[in-house]
Order: structure tokens, then sequence, then C-alpha cells
């Protein structure tokens, strides 16, 4: 025999027994998909069921990306009209007076104003702004009202344009005359009639009114009846000689505010001193916000992933049966030539793709529900008015890429169970 | 008489079945060899061990002592379910084991498609085999709308195309009435060729008369062959 055997490899017989050879690799490829894609068709409703629930979660991740973006994204639109791209710089350290460390005077100077110029090229402005309150009076009525002294540039922002009355003239603005702006609520209040220009005393000073500014966009109402008068004229009358008031920097791009407010505090901690100064509030409100859509987003995500995961555990579970009702098709199909690689393979396949089947079919869902969540949304939360799904890639790709880890990890349990088939007990099984 | 090599060659071969402690010997130092276009029928008792000498010669199950040939080659212990080995053999069952979810041609391609050959080459292969076979009109029908012997020639076609040079036939006439038998037996030694041999195992004394050689397998041995 072993004589038989050199004789024979030597002539180039590699103990083939004849057969027909495959076509090649990408018709391997075919014929692997084509069998995983009839381990599909062999339970269509139960993998219908198990596509589903894969799908819920896939929906509920694409959604809380669709739906946090949109909300991130409105919370940017937030600052520009919160803020009006800009933030202002109060001389004192709002909570506790010690903090200022004995300055002989808590205000921002003229020489601390340039120094932040100088330190902030990029800035649309650093330029001083009054901010107090004052009784106002009008005929027979005195109220306390915050008063605002702005610069002429700020008054060309469309805050401060007047919407009845011609607003500040050039004497105004240069202090040689007094004039006044009020909001609307302002002008509800004292009942003034624009066209005849009334007088108005602001902190015993008389100023005319030259026009009616809208109200300041979400904050209280309570704060939303105010006073404008030229920076200039504040300064005449109640600014101290020296200083400038209150410092507002404001910024061309709202995704300079970041870079901007932290050279800003850069800055006022070097000029001034740390905890001598303090910025206005909204800026830490949009951050606020923003963190809040970021946990929002991150609850979201993580209550998704669960849901994927239970998913995950319906597909090992179809998965397991499926593989247990074909055993004697593995057992035929083994014997007939296939390898436990392919049976292996065409299983976790199978789970792969339904699992995408159900992220493809969730993200899909998620598209078209965004828009009437986020009007639902917005009809139960008055905050939410103006939100607006935003359809990014990551509302995407994290389903699919959740969704096929899932699917990968949740098949190899059946594929190891459908590699380890004993072919002759299946076939005697079902003989 | 043989100036080549046989096909297939058997040495000493030996295997049991393990049953919670008892070892259950199935066969004991077999010797075999199967030529090239050489038919073999392998008869004996229930339990002598013939369905278990078929699927040592399929490469579904190792020995445990002994060689086993094949082409010329001696297989090793890696060798057991080496895929593209077992390609190279034909095997039909009993009652077909035919797959019910999939009609006459899918079940025909079952081979090929684990080959890694293109559909249109599949089918027309299948579509041949299924010609060979008589059942050319049958191909878009599923297992359970065919007689038991259309079962038997659909496994036939299955086995054949691959176009293997070994074919194994377990009690392939075992269920079907004498007409339909002795159709199914007529194809099946038609297949033997110069190149192709065929060995069945059955209980049929007319079914193994027509082989060319005759092995009777009692208590795990080869009484007579």
């Amino acid at each position: 025999m072993d004589e038989q055997v050199h004789e024979v490899n030597s002539s180039g017989d590699h103990g083939c027994l004849g057969g027909i050879e495959g076509d090649g690799r990408a018709a391997r490829g075919w014929c692997f998909a084509s069998l995983t894609l009839q381990g599909i068709r062999s339970s269509p409703f139960q993998l219908a069921l198990t596509v589903l629930t894969m799908s819920v979660g896939a929906m509920a991740l694409a959604l809380t990306f669709f739906v946090g973006r949109g909300a991130t994204e409105r919370v940017w639109q937030d600052v520009e009209q919160m803020m009006g791209q800009w933030v202002i710089a109060y001389s004192d350290a709002g909570l506790d007076p010690r903090w200022l460390g004995g300055r002989p005077r808590p205000d921002f100077t003229e020489s601390e104003l340039r120094e932040l110029k100088n330190r902030l090229p990029e800035a649309k402005w650093v330029c001083p702004i009054y901010m107090s309150a004052h009784p106002v009076v009008y005929r027979d009525r005195k109220i306390v009202l915050p008063v605002d002294g702005i610069t002429e540039e700020i008054s060309r922002e469309p805050l401060f344009q007047p919407l009845r009355g011609p607003g500040f003239s050039a004497s105004a603005q240069i202090g040689v005359a007094w004039e006044c702006m009020v909001t609307e609520t302002a002008s509800r209040e004292f009942a003034i009639n624009i066209d005849h220009q009334p007088l108005l005393l602001v902190g015993g000073q008389p100023y005319r009114v030259v026009g009616v500014v809208p109200d300041p966009p979400r904050i209280d109402r309570r704060f939303q009846g105010r006073v404008v008068v030229p920076y200039r004229s504040a300064r005449i009358l109640w600014i101290p000689v020296g200083t400038v008031g209150h410092i507002l920097v404001a910024w061309r791009r709202v995704q300079d505010m970041n870079w901007i407010v932290a050279h800003l505090r850069e800055g006022l901690d070097e000029v001034r001193g740390p905890n001598t100064y303090f910025l206005s509030s909204s800026q830490f409100s949009v951050e606020k916000s923003k963190d809040l859509v970021t946990n929002f987003i991150l609850l979201g995500a993580a209550e998704s992933f669960f849901c994927i995961v239970v998913a995950s555990i319906g597909v090992l579970n179809v998965m397991l049966t499926n593989v247990t009702r074909r055993t004697h098709e593995f057992s035929i199909r083994l014997a007939m030539g296939a390898s436990r690689h392919q049976i292996l393979g065409s299983v976790v396949f199978e789970s792969v793709l339904i699992s995408l089947f159900g992220a493809f079919l969730g993200i899909a869902i998620a598209v078209v529900v965004a828009p009437h969540l986020t009007e639902l949304l917005a009809a139960r939360l008055p905050e939410a008015n103006l939100l607006a799904p935003l359809y990014c890639s990551e509302g995407f790709l994290y389903p699919l890429l959740v969704c096929c880890l899932c699917g990968l990890a949740a098949g190899v349990l059946p594929a190891l169970r459908a590699g380890r088939v004993d072919v002759l007990a299946a076939l005697r099984a079902e003989g | 008489m043989h100036a080549t090599l046989p096909l297939v060659s058997l040495r000493q071969v030996s295997k049991s079945y393990t049953t919670g402690k008892q070892q259950i010997p199935v066969l004991r130092s077999i010797t075999l060899d199967v030529w090239r276009g050489e038919s073999v029928a392998v008869v004996g008792p229930s339990g002598a061990g013939k369905s278990t000498l078929l699927h040592v010669l399929a490469l579904l199950t190792p020995v445990d002592t002994g060689e086993v040939w094949m082409g010329g080659r001696l297989l090793g212990p890696d060798d057991w379910w080496n895929t593209a080995r077992r390609r190279q053999i034909g095997m039909v069952f009993q009652d077909g084991k035919l797959l019910s979810n999939l009609n006459v041609i899918d079940n025909v391609c079952v081979p090929l498609v684990h080959r890694g050959l293109w559909p249109t080459h599949q089918r027309q292969r299948a579509a041949d085999a299924l010609r060979l076979v008589g059942l050319d009109h049958r191909l878009r029908h599923y297992p359970n709308q065919l007689s038991g012997g259309e079962l038997a020639r659909v496994a036939i076609a299955r086995a054949l195309v691959t176009e293997p040079q070994l074919i194994l036939a377990d009690e392939p006439t075992g269920t079907l009435d004498s007409a339909n038998g002795e159709q199914v037996a007529r194809l099946l030694f038609e297949l033997v060729t110069s190149e192709r041999s065929l060995v069945l195992v059955t209980h049929q004394a007319p079914l193994a008369a027509q082989a060319r050689r005759i092995i009777t397998l009692k208590d795990g041995c080869i009484d007579h062959g």
C-alpha cells in the first residue's frame, strides 16, 4: 500500500476523488449570503417580531440623537437670542463683597477696559455699559425701573432698534441732549404716546422719550419694563469719575463664545484679580441648558442601549430556537459538504442581519416620527416651541453600530451550538 | 486484476459507540477495498454495522483504530470532517433526507451551494442531474408533493450533481414498492462507470445481487465478501 501511495502521489494525484470545483470567492460569498437568507426565510414570523423589537431600540437611539441634537442646536440659537452674542462683566463679586479684598472701589476703570480691549482683539466689541435701577416718573406714576446705558455701537443692535419713534439723535449719543427709549412693557405701563415724545423723569433728570424698543427676550416679566439711555448721559449722571460701569463683550460667531469668555476671565483675573467680577448669568444658563441636553442625550442613549440589549436577548432566543429546529437541516448540509465554518458563519451572519434589519427599520421610523415628536413636545412645553429634529450622522451610525454588535454577540452562542451538531445523531433522529 | 489504486481502502478499521459506561463495538477489524468502476453491496442483519461502515466511508464519523485510505492517501486525524474531501463523495440516504422547505431543484442545489457555484451554474447542473433521473418536470415541486420513488430519485440527483467518483447509498430502496425500487436500483447501477464506484447498503437480496461484489457484515466483521 505504501508503495502504491508513493507511486500515486509522485504522479500528481493528491487523493482526489473527482467532483466539481467552485466558481471562486465571489460565488462563494453569494452562496454564503443565500444560505443565510434561506435561514431567515425559514421562520419569517418569529424573525419579523424580533426585527420589530430590535427596531424599537434602534428607533429610540436614533430619536435620542435626532431630537437631542435638535435641542442642542436650539440651545445655540437661544444663546444668540438670549444674549445677543455678548456677555456682561459686572464689577463686583456678586455673592460676597469680601472677595473684593479691600479694593478702594469695585468699579471697572478706564485702564482695565483698555487692557481687556487689547487682550480680546477678536471680539466684536469690548465696551462699557451702564446698568442700574432708578425711579422713573411720568405724569402721576412713579416706578423704579432698570435703566440701561448703551453706547452708540450697541444701539445699532436689533434689540435696541426702535419699534416706534426716531431713536437717539446724534446729540444724545454724545451727551448733549437728554433722550431715552422705553421698552414696550414700560410704554404700556406709563401709557406713553411716542408721537408726542413726552418727557420722563429718570433718576430726577428729565429725558425726552424718542422710541419704543422691544422687550428683552426670555427674561422675567418684572424686568421687561426698562428705560434705555445713551451711555454718555448715564456716565455724566450716575457713573463715578474714572470708572466705566460694567463691560460688555460681544463675539461675531456664537462658536467663539467659549473662547472669548475664557479669555475674558483670564484677562479679568490678571487685571483685577480672581473673584472681583461677575459674568452675566445668561452664559451659565446656556451652559446649564447644554449640560441638560447632553445629559438627556446620554440618558436617552443609555435607555435605548438597554432596549437594544433586551431585543438582542430576543434575537438570541429566536436564533437558539431556529438552530434547534434546523438541526436536521444542518446535519444534511454537513453531510452534503457544508463546512462547520459555513454553518457557524451563516448563523452569526443571520443574527447580525436580523439586527441590522431592525436598525434600518428603527432609523426609518425615527426619521418619520422625530418631527411629530418635537411637535408634541412643543405643544406640551412652551420652552420647546421652536424645537426641530436634526438628522445628524450619529443618529444613523450609532443605532446601526450598536445593533450590529449586539446581533453579533447574540449570534455567537447559537452559532457555536449549530457548529457542534452531531450529524449522525441528527440524521438518525430524523430518519 | 486492478492496475491502479483502490478508490477507498479500509485497513483493520474498528469503531465502537459508547452508551453510558458501556462500549458497543460496531465494526471490528474491517479491511475493504473499493475499486474504481466497481459496485459493492453491503448486506447483513440489523445491527451488523452496515450503516456505520457507510458513514466511515462517507467521512461522517472517525474510526477508533485502523487506517482509511482515500484516493491513495492515508487520512489522519485532521482529515475527518475535511470538507473538501467529503465533497467528493455523493451520499444517498434511506428516505432521501430532502429539506422540506426547499423545492426539488433547490434541494439538488444544496451540495453546490456549499461548493460556491454561481446560482445559474447551480441550477443548470441541478436541472441536468434531475433530467438524468427523469424528474425534469418536477423542478418546482416540494418533497411533500412527491412519491417515495421520486424522493429517492431526487436524492440520487443530489448525490450525482457534484460528479463524485464515489456514491454511497444507504438502503436506497428500503421504503419503496417493488416497481419503484427496481427503477431506483436500475438508476443507481447505471451511474457506475469506469471512473465512478457505488457502495450500497441494503437488506434486499435482489438489489444486492445486481452489484459486482457483495459484502456480508455480521457482528461488525466481514463475514463474506
